[in-house]
């Protein structure tokens, strides 16, 4: 080991590793020059797993700053996939607007990302820019929980609570115009499959109130009914879990609790007995 | 799409409603307050009260919109255990009412809370005194407007602003016009109305929705509600039990009651009004349970208490159910109002800034109090809410900081200043702190478990020389 070391110490020379350093000084003007920092269009609209209610029709929009002088725009390239990875994905070209209405979307989660083509110089072949950072949306056409909002990734409890209540919310805008929304309804099983459901009829609100839950996990889910009885699909279930407050924290407040009060009782049944026995002077005349 | 709450009267009605009832204060105001000739009578309604008046003041005062919002809301988060939670306020008005006999004893001319704290314990613990009453009073007067302003909005569609305003301006006027006999006078037929129409509601609301109804849906959509282990509700228990009890011991509503009425009613009246108000939260919450059987929907367990009612009784049980809020929003503000405005006269002008201002002076500043009081409030209703909210609930610790050294102050001579000081200060500290660490449910509890025990051991570990009570009624009257 000490040999091989020996071996690659004239590598570390102070001329050699001079040499070296302007090496990687080059390499890097080389590397900014060249583009490898070029910027990606940045998504400003929706926001960050946005959710679309209804009608599957999308705009997107983006801003995008060429990084250097010589950098023409010649369009951008927008993409669409059902999943992350974007394999298979549905490719969108808008130009060079930094805005594009996408239409037909179905009811799922849908992926977007979006680059910029540009030439530099006198180059004439098209370089692709980096693509943006990925935005998610959900398309629902079923009413969505907006308080608490549910996850896209379902991989955790959207709500964690230690009371057993929950106040919840929801958006709906109707599909069609040619339906009239008679009622919202409300389950709440302890399973995913909603196999034995509670259900509740919060009426026309777009609000409700849960509370007294038991400790554990939870699914809500909430649909619009309309006159005739037609449905839609169920909301993406929302999941509740409920932890109690720790028994050891309940008994030793409760504890603390009977004790001081059980002495203030006291307190003020021995204080009011004595309270003759402690008084100004003229209050003693008086009594005489 | 978002779907408002239908109101349950229409604003036409709300409006009709607060112009007579607003009226009718406002006159019987100016009408009793005609009596208060002097400072006395202004502040403290002659010291003249009897037994009547007393428990009805007593019992509408406690009956606040807190009562009328939060009672049935305990009772939906908390289910049996919480309805009880909120019922041991009254344990706040019972155990006070063997103090207001010691007060009578050891300061028959005193004027407000702060005059004791000042002569038994000293300037420092009375001005921290101060800064905690205040901080609660200012606090429970703006949750007051706010609820109010949210209960005629929820109601009857008054638009928040419009509402509050019209509360705040008719309390502000026959308090201002009528000192505490003008108060004390409404409070006594506000009580009446709160009491009948609590009663009548509740049992209406029972009657439709039917008991065992009730009890079966609550079992099925909220089965914690009924069980007897359910962790918040009993942590809840002391806390509410201790924010009550320090409410009710330090506050200067209370103890104007107890300098008004007379030495031998005023134990009987607090015991009377506890037990006049006992039952309300259980009827408000058994209101609140309601909902489910009776196919409402609660959106918000704050307003669930009047809401279901108004629903449920048609537009006359409505009508009945807004003149019961409006009352007990009145009752409660109305008290605040003089009781705070007394304080700031007596104590703040008179004893800080002027010492020498005569009766008339003090009577002045009273009444500039009660119109800054309402003209603050109003801004504070107008621009926020929830910080407001979030204050008055923090206070918990403030105020059943000073539970213990003022049972000690009032019966033992040996209580220690300094260690009164110091159990107020950490156990409102440590409250507080208690509140954002353990949770809501701690921070009253923690106060009053920490006070006690500060001023306890303080006491026995300092030796001061015991205090002399001849300095209370002689001090007391050197005005």
């Amino acid at each position: 080991m000490a040999h091989a070391i020996g071996g690659i110490g004239p590598l570390y020379s102070p001329p050699v590793s001079l040499v070296a350093f302007c090496v990687w000084l080059s390499w890097l003007f080389v590397a900014f020059s060249s583009g490898v920092t070029q910027k990606s269009p940045v998504f400003t609209q929706p926001g960050k797993d946005a959710r679309l209610i209804g009608e599957g029709v999308l705009s997107l929009e983006w801003k995008f700053e060429a990084s250097g002088e010589k950098e023409t725009l010649q369009r951008f390239e927008l993409e669409r996939a059902d999943n992350p990875k974007f394999t298979n994905p549905d490719t969108f070209e808008p130009d060079q607007e930094t805005a594009f209405e996408v239409t037909g979307l179905k009811e799922g989660v849908h992926h977007f990302r979006v680059r910029a083509i540009l030439t530099e110089g006198q180059q004439k072949e098209d370089q692709p820019g980096p693509w943006s950072e990925t935005l998610t949306v959900e398309v629902s056409f079923a009413p969505v929980f907006v308080e608490p909002a549910s996850s896209l990734e379902g991989d955790k409890e959207d709500y964690l609570n230690e009371e057993g209540i929950v106040p919840l919310e929801w958006s709906y805008e109707p599909d069609t115009e040619d339906r009239t929304l008679e009622r919202f309804e409300l389950e709440r099983a302890r399973d995913r499959k909603f196999s034995e459901p509670v259900t509740y009829q919060p009426g026309l609100d777009t609000e409700s109130f849960l509370s007294g839950l038991e400790e554990g996990d939870h699914f809500i889910r909430v649909r619009a009914v309309f006159e005739g009885g037609t449905v839609t699909p169920w909301s993406k279930p929302l999941w509740v879990k409920v932890n109690y407050v720790a028994w050891w924290k309940v008994w030793t407040l409760m504890g603390l609790g009977a004790v001081v009060f059980v002495a203030t009782v006291i307190a003020v049944i021995l204080g009011a007995a004595r309270a003759n026995r402690e008084v100004p002077d003229a209050v003693k005349e008086n009594a005489g | 799409m978002e779907t408002d709450t239908v109101s349950v009267l229409s604003p036409v009605t709300g409006w009709i409603c607060l112009a007579i009832f607003g009226t009718a204060w406002i006159v019987i105001g100016i009408l009793l307050g005609r009596k208060a000739s002097n400072l006395e009578g202004y502040l403290l309604a002659g010291r003249n009260v009897g037994m009547a008046l007393g428990a009805a003041t007593a019992m509408a005062t406690w009956v606040t919109s807190n009562t009328v919002m939060l009672a049935p809301a305990f009772a939906l988060k908390a289910g049996i255990w919480g309805m009880v939670a909120y019922c041991t306020a009254s344990f706040g008005l019972f155990l006070f009412a063997p103090v207001t006999k010691r007060i009578h004893q050891i300061l028959p001319k005193g004027f407000t809370s702060g005059d004791f704290v000042r002569i038994r314990y000293g300037r420092k613990a009375w001005i921290l005194f101060l800064v905690i009453t205040i901080i609660y009073s200012m606090a429970w007067l703006v949750s007051m407007g706010i609820a109010g302003g949210i209960l005629l909005h929820d109601l009857a569609g008054i638009p928040y602003v419009w509402g509050m305003s019209v509360i705040l301006f008719v309390c502000v006027a026959y308090t201002l016009f009528g000192g505490l006999y003008a108060v004390i006078g409404t409070d006594f037929v506000q009580s009446v109305i709160i009491l009948i129409g609590v009663a009548l509601v509740g049992w209406l609301v029972i009657d439709k929705g039917g008991l065992a109804d009730s009890y079966q849906h609550v079992e099925t959509h909220s089965p914690m509600l009924m069980k007897v282990m359910l962790a918040p509700a009993l942590l809840s228990l002391f806390n509410n039990l201790f924010f009550g009890l320090g409410e009710v011991f330090h506050n200067n509503v209370w103890w104007s009651r107890a300098y008004a009425l007379r030495k031998d009613v005023a134990p009987k009246a607090f015991a009377l009004a506890g037990f006049l108000w006992l039952p309300i939260p259980i009827a408000a919450g058994f209101i609140a349970l309601s909902a489910g059987p009776l196919g409402i929907n609660v959106t918000d367990p704050n307003t669930a208490g009047p809401v279901v009612a108004g629903n449920v009784l048609g537009q006359a049980g409505a009508v009945l159910v807004f003149i019961v809020v409006f009352c007990s929003l009145a009752s409660s503000v109305d008290s605040l109002l003089a009781a705070t405005s007394d304080l700031m006269a007596e104590d703040i002008y008179r004893r800080l800034f002027n010492p020498r201002a005569n009766d008339a002076t003090v009577r002045k500043a009273a009444l500039f109090s009660v119109l800054g009081l309402g003209a603050v409030t109003w801004m504070l209703c107008a621009v926020s809410t929830q910080d407001i909210l979030l204050v008055l609930f923090l206070s918990g610790g403030l105020v059943a900081s000073t539970i213990w050294p003022i049972i000690l102050g009032l019966y033992w001579k040996r209580t220690s200043r300094e260690a009164a000081f110091y159990a107020m200060l950490s156990g409102s500290v440590l409250g507080v702190v208690a509140y954002f660490q353990i949770g809501w449910f701690s921070g009253a509890l923690v106060g009053a478990v920490v006070s006690m025990a500060v001023v306890l051991i303080g006491t026995k570990l300092r030796s001061e020389e015991p205090f002399d009570w001849n300095r209370l009624p002689s001090e007391d009257q050197n005005h």
